[in-house]
């Protein structure tokens, strides 16, 4: 019997993550993956802000920038006729997300209003993120890796999960016992089936859309420098599509359709169109998927737990699939470490539900708004748009214009990447007032209970999120505000509880976070702010740490 | 005589439409909650003007024929014959083929599309 504090099931980028941050809270972990390997799929195309924000508090921000699109490429994302043109136009400059990372460090680095997040997103294929992580966890002494092992079934008691592996290849069994068991294994999760938790929502909303995967060398040069865009967005009179380069500096192009080969049709046939030239390619794999925009009902019960796209499944419009599993296993992470040390209190497990469930439902809202967006931004395509002279310009700039207006949802929603609030959570400390707009588009930074504190650099230009305790609470406290940190600092003594004073002597700062008390979680979001402490602190203790 | 009869077509699927939506709002919590959530118009038509709205408001489903003034979300087909093709298709994407061939253009929010699409799922009988 293999005696582990975390049995995650599912090595996919959600269960290696949820694993990693475990471990970098001391927990010790086994993960069980059925595949051997990780994917050869290029599947998702982007590590969003809040995500790489995530990656930097694991130390891995770095490693996964190594392996995706080089800090000085482009992700840019243009709509045209075809790769070959004509292009109606390229969105470049209007946000941080599609400057290079580098460019977009120092815009980071110049922000001082709090209005954008520590780190830029990441263009990169999953295939090539997997590998990352997976590496990671074979390296770290807490991880036990198993590939090649699938989860059979499992039963839970007042103290555990006993759970049954099987080795894919010999079948010998392997029996694991964990006090905790997390699902992060896929849309088909056998956990989430096994709880009895079904998804709300209606399936294949959208039919059976079609992928193809090509690599070539040829591609690149149909670009300016040679450096393919992020998303090239195709829509003509009778083709539409989306190339995507997951990564500027590789070969591998994903090619979206809205839907499979018509009768006769040769792939061959449908990638020319999407190029609009012959250059030589090869198709690595293809077939039809269908996405869906589905939440589970539930996210788990007493001792087992559901993440990533266990809990969810979305379209990729937006690319929050991943990256929501990515937020999901850092809010849990932090609550199963606290409760496995002992000072996390009861409800603080089952805030996990209450926190995510509602977050999950509001990017499957914005996701289907990107989807809808994406189709609308094609509405205006005529045939004028291959005209040339003045009608074909005209046409061109209305496509572009729409495109600009409607599409540019899909890249620029801070306020759905680092905008969610845990506002209605049982272990946030509510504020009475008028809460800030919570825009799915537009990211407001705000210190209101529940949400992301907003991220900002001191004076001597150190990352206030690097100052924050990834295991256990940071009071920020203004000077003025000194002994009344104490006062907090004393009460989580008590409970045991482990909080950080960082003491912020920068007017700025001290205005941009609101009050002369802002407490920080381990995941970075505000639990309590006020211009001074309640009359029982330890009260306030309780309740974030789930004992109230 | 085609487009006549493809006219024909289309109206009676509009009113067969409203049917089931009103049937299944009566059965279905999803639909009624999807019904209840709802404000919008959504218009069908073809180029030639025939066709009808749904409009959905206050809990209610009501479907005219005609053109609405204001509608929320519109496809505008060439033709009654391959709307109704199309729309009683239980293969989804053909709505994004005949989008992709010419046969049909859309206009407003695709959001409403979705919601269609939804209802009409759940109404359908299996
Ligand atoms: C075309 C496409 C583009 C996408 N683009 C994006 C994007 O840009 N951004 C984004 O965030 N997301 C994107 N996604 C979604 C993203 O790929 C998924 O959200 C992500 O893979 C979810 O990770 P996961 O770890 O939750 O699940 P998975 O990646 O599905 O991993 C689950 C793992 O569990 C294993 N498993 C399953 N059952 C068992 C069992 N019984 N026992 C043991 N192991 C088991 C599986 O083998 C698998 O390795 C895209 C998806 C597609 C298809």
């Amino acid at each position: 019997m293999n005696e582990t504090p975390v049995l995650i099931v599912g090595g996919g980028p959600v269960g290696l993550t949820l694993a990693l941050a475990l471990s970098r809270q001391g927990v010790r972990s086994t993960v069980v993956n059925d595949r051997k390997e990780t994917t050869r799929h290029p599947k998702l195309d982007v590590v969003n802000c809040r995500s790489m924000e995530i990656f930097r508090q694991l130390g891995l921000d770095e490693k996964i920038r190594a392996a995706g699109n080089p800090l000085d490429a482009n992700q840019y994302s243009a709509i045209a006729a075809s790769v070959k043109g004509p292009v109606y136009t390229v969105m470049r400059e209007r946000h941080l997300i599609y400057q290079p990372v580098e460019t977009a460090r120092t815009l980071i680095r110049e922000c001082t209003d709090g209005s954008l997040p520590l780190e830029s997103m990441q263009r990169i294929a999953q295939m090539h993120l997997e590998p990352v992580l997976l590496a990671e966890a074979r390296a770290d002494p807490n991880i036990d890796v198993r590939f090649g092992a699938r989860l059979f079934g499992f039963e839970q008691d007042a103290t555990g999960v006993t759970a049954l592996v099987h080795d894919v290849d010999t079948r010998a069994q392997q029996h694991h016992r964990a006090r905790y068991l997390i699902g992060c294994d896929g849309p088909s999760s056998r956990v989430r089936n096994f709880l009895n938790i079904d998804y709300d929502g209606t399936r294949d909303l959208m039919g059976e859309l079609f992928i193809i995967h090509l690599r070539s060398k040829a591609i690149a040069g149909l670009f300016p420098n040679g450096q393919p865009y992020w998303h090239t967005w195709l829509s003509r009179p009778g083709f539409s599509g989306l190339l995507v380069s997951p990564d500027a500096s590789r070969d591998d192009y994903v090619l979206h359709r809205p839907f499979g080969p018509r009768p006769g049709e040769s792939l061959e046939d449908i990638v020319d169109a999407a190029l609009g030239t012959q250059v030589p390619y090869d198709i690595v794999q293809s077939g039809p998927w269908r996405p869906q925009f589905l939440v589970a009902k539930s996210f788990g019960r007493h001792r087992v737990f559901l993440a990533g796209d266990a809990t969810h499944q979305y379209m990729p419009t937006g690319g929050l699939g991943m990256n929501t599993g990515v937020t999901e296993a850092h809010n849990l992470a932090w609550k199963l470490a606290a409760t496995l040390a002992g000072w996390g209190g009861p409800k603080l497990l089952p805030s996990y539900e209450a926190e995510r469930l509602p977050v999950a439902r509001r990017n499957r809202e914005h996701v289907k708004k990107c989807a809808a967006a994406a189709f609308e931004s094609q509405f205006q395509t005529s045939a004028a748009v291959l005209a040339p002279g003045a009608v074909g310009e005209a046409a061109r700039a209305l496509v572009a214009r729409e495109f600009e207006a409607r599409t540019s949802r899909l890249y620029e929603s801070l306020g759905a990447e680092l905008g969610y609030r845990y506002g209605d959570s049982p272990i946030i400390a509510r504020e009475e007032g008028r809460e800030p707009p919570c825009d799915e588009v537009a990211y407001l930074p705000t210190t209101w209970p529940g949400a992301r504190l907003p991220s900002a650099f001191r004076d001597d230009g150190q990352a206030v999120f690097d100052l924050l305790d990834a295991s256990g609470f940071t009071l920020l406290a203004a000077s003025s505000a000194r002994n009344e940190a104490e006062r907090l600092t004393l009460a989580a003594r008590e409970a045991g509880v482990p909080l950080r004073q960082v003491l912020l002597e920068e007017p700025r700062l001290r205005q941009l976070y609101e009050r002369p008390l802002v407490l920080v979680r381990p995941d970075q979001h505000v639990c309590f702010r006020g211009e001074t402490l309640p009359s029982e602190p330890r009260r306030l203790i309780d309740l974030i740490r789930g004992a109230a | 005589m085609q487009a006549f009869l493809g006219d024909l077509k289309l109206r009676a699927l509009l009113l067969a439409t409203e049917r089931l939506m009103l049937r299944a709002r009566a059965r279905s919590e999803r639909v009624r909650q999807l019904v209840d959530e709802a404000s919008h118009v959504l218009q069908i038509r073809t180029e030639s003007g025939c066709g009808g709205y749904f409009e959905v408001r206050q809990g209610r489903v009501r479907m005219r024929f005609g053109l609405h003034e204001a509608p929320d979300f519109t496809q505008t087909w060439k033709d009654g014959g391959d709307a109704v093709r199309a729309l009683t298709s239980r293969d989804e994407a053909d709505l994004a083929r005949a989008f992709e061939a010419g046969a049909c253009r859309m206009s407003g929010s695709f959001l409403v599309a979705l919601w269609f699409n939804e209802v009409m799922k759940l109404a359908r009988p299996r």
